[in-house]
């Protein structure tokens, strides 16, 4: 047991500046917290301040170098930048033992970290916000077990469906996305900005409203980008499962000011081919 | 060691980076080695890509997060999906570090160098035997980089890892740029070390590059094999049954044709020439 107290003192001097400090500047105070034998204190007295310094920040770096791993345009956004909140993001997300892939909490610390380092001003780049939100969808939905799963589940319900499935044949199901998939909505043409951040070299870019839907190819490496339109990205959120096709069209004919008995058909008319392009990509599927 | 490890030749470890050349490339390297963290969580589409390229190259898993040192048992759970991996790519062996990188409070996420004692190797022994006891496979501990040692050790490395080896009769990874960094930060002859430990046992080989930071050798597996390292090598080859060399690396990759020729260069020393 004694060991292990005196793994963990170092586990921590070594993760955590503020009591490798106080460590150093009164080690006797710090061991009051753990049960130590003679010798191992003495060990620990012994420790080389500066070598354990060296370590400790080479740790640091690595966890950024991992952390950037899913994120490597946004690394090359902010990989200067970044430097400044390396303590800050170590401190804060203190790598506990809680997790399963340690990697992989890694990435969601540091997006969670980039996001409000964003939000708070923090970081100048004007298409960091996009291509952090691009990077994130693609690694966590190419990476993930559940996305995986879904994209597969959802391709083999959705082969029992003809491709030019009628409007009467899914109206009373309920269009359902899974965590394969993810829409989201980008102050500029993020994928034009992510071309260039492949070069090397962003030209000041005007602002570009833009809608991309990432969705897991099923059974495959990869995610499959698609830009859509506004209409589709309404529609396809209105996809959770819990309404029906026909209560979709229903709400976007009052959200577009139409009235279901005269425009109805039409507008089911109007998104017919969009479910069917959602369901052929294994998008959605259609639930009871 | 009971097991009789076929001969490899000379691997490359597989990173994303590097395995369309990898693939355009396959007559030149002998084998691939794994880091076993990034696959035994993957997703089935990942693992099948693994696996497909198990159908060109022997591949050989090296896992980080044993913890082998940590004076409380090796997480099952981690255990046995590593054990699970090796069995899937039919891994000839597997391998993880003589160090700790975890405690039961906090995850430390690197290679942290033992304290070289009687209990520290209890505790090693003790968890090796519960990976051992798990699989029949061959497994290989290999010797870190440590840039500050523990104080008031009771033994040195070299007969900690030889106590380790034999106790638990265990193949070693012999990362012989480790030997030679250690040797420059600590400050002790790399060829006396090697004469220290059982070079009998010796299975596999790492060899990499790594940089000068305010006065410390790091490995960094970034760099061009030094040839202070080549040299060990050429030691290590003629003093022990290696089956496979492996050259690391891990960033700044160069042109390709550069790691080709750092593996044509391992061949030849592996074939016994100069």
């Amino acid at each position: 047991m004694s060991l292990l107290n005196m793994q963990n003192l170092l586990g921590r001097i070594l993760i955590d500046d503020q009591l490798r400090n106080a460590f150093f500047k009164d080690p006797e105070r710090i061991f009051g917290g753990y049960e130590l034998t003679q010798r191992e204190m003495e060990s620990l007295r012994n420790l080389d301040a500066d070598r354990l310094n060296f370590y400790s920040s080479g740790l640091k770096r690595r966890r950024i170098d991992i952390a950037l791993k899913a994120f490597p345009l946004t690394k090359l956004l902010v990989s200067d930048e970044i430097k400044r909140f390396v303590a800050m993001y170590c401190h804060e997300f203190t790598p506990t033992l809680d997790s399963a892939a340690p990697a992989l909490r890694e990435h969601i610390g540091f997006y969670q970290f980039l996001v409000r380092l964003i939000a708070d001003g923090k970081l100048q780049s004007k298409y960091l916000k996009d291509i952090l939100e691009y990077e994130k969808n693609l690694f966590f939905i190419g990476n993930g077990m559940e996305a995986s799963s879904d994209a597969s589940e959802f391709a083999r319900a959705n082969r029992i469906l003809p491709d030019d499935f009628t409007m009467d044949l899914v109206w009373n199901l309920k269009p359902t996305r899974g965590a394969h998939v993810e829409a989201s909505s980008f102050t500029y043409d993020v994928i034009e900005v992510a071309s260039y951040l492949r070069g090397r070299e962003v030209p000041d870019l005007s602002p570009k409203t833009t809608y991309l839907l990432f969705s897991k190819i099923p059974n495959e490496l990869g995610v499959r980008t698609s830009k859509i339109n506004k209409a589709t990205l309404d529609l396809f959120s209105l996809c959770d499962g819990a309404r029906t096709t026909g209560a979709i069209i229903s709400k976007l004919a009052g959200a577009n000011d139409l009235e279901m008995e005269r425009d109805g058909a039409k507008l089911a008319g109007t998104c017919l081919p969009i479910f069917r392009q959602l369901c052929k990509f294994a998008v959605i599927t259609f639930k009871p | 060691m009971k097991h009789l490890a076929p001969r490899l030749g000379v691997g490359l470890g597989l990173r994303a980076p590097l395995y369309s050349d990898i693939m355009d490339n396959k007559p030149s390297i002998d084998f691939l080695e794994i880091v076993a963290d990034q696959y035994i969580y993957a997703t089935p589409e990942k693992m099948e890509l693994l696996l497909e390229t198990g159908k060109h190259f022997p591949l050989i898993p090296h896992s980080i997060s044993l913890s082998l040192g940590t004076d409380s048992p090796v997480n099952e759970d981690y255990l046995q999906r590593t054990l699970d991996l090796a069995e899937r790519v039919d891994a000839n062996w597997f391998s993880d570090h003589l160090c700790f990188t975890k405690t039961s409070e906090v995850d430390i996420g690197q290679l942290t160098p033992l304290w070289f004692t009687q209990e520290s190797l209890e505790v090693v022994c003790q968890n090796v035997n519960q990976v051992k006891a798990k699989t029949d496979r061959l497994f290989l501990l290999e010797n870190i980089t440590y840039y500050f040692p523990i104080p008031l050790s009771e033994m040195t490395e070299a007969e900690f890892i030889s106590r380790v080896l034999e106790k638990t009769d265990c193949g070693m990874l012999l990362d012989v740029n480790n030997v030679y960094i250690n040797s420059v930060n600590l400050g002790y002859d790399p060829y006396e070390f090697l004469k220290s430990i059982p070079l009998d046992r010796v299975v596999q080989v790492h060899i990499a590059g790594g940089v000068r930071v305010r006065e410390i050798n790091v490995d960094t597996h970034g760099a061009a094999v030094s040839k202070e390292v080549w040299d060990i090598l050429r030691y290590v080859v003629a003093n022990s049954p290696v089956k496979g060399i492996l050259l690391e690396r891990d960033g700044n990759y160069p042109a390709f044709q550069e790691l080709l020729d750092e593996l044509s260069y391992a061949r030849q020393i592996f074939n016994g020439g100069n």
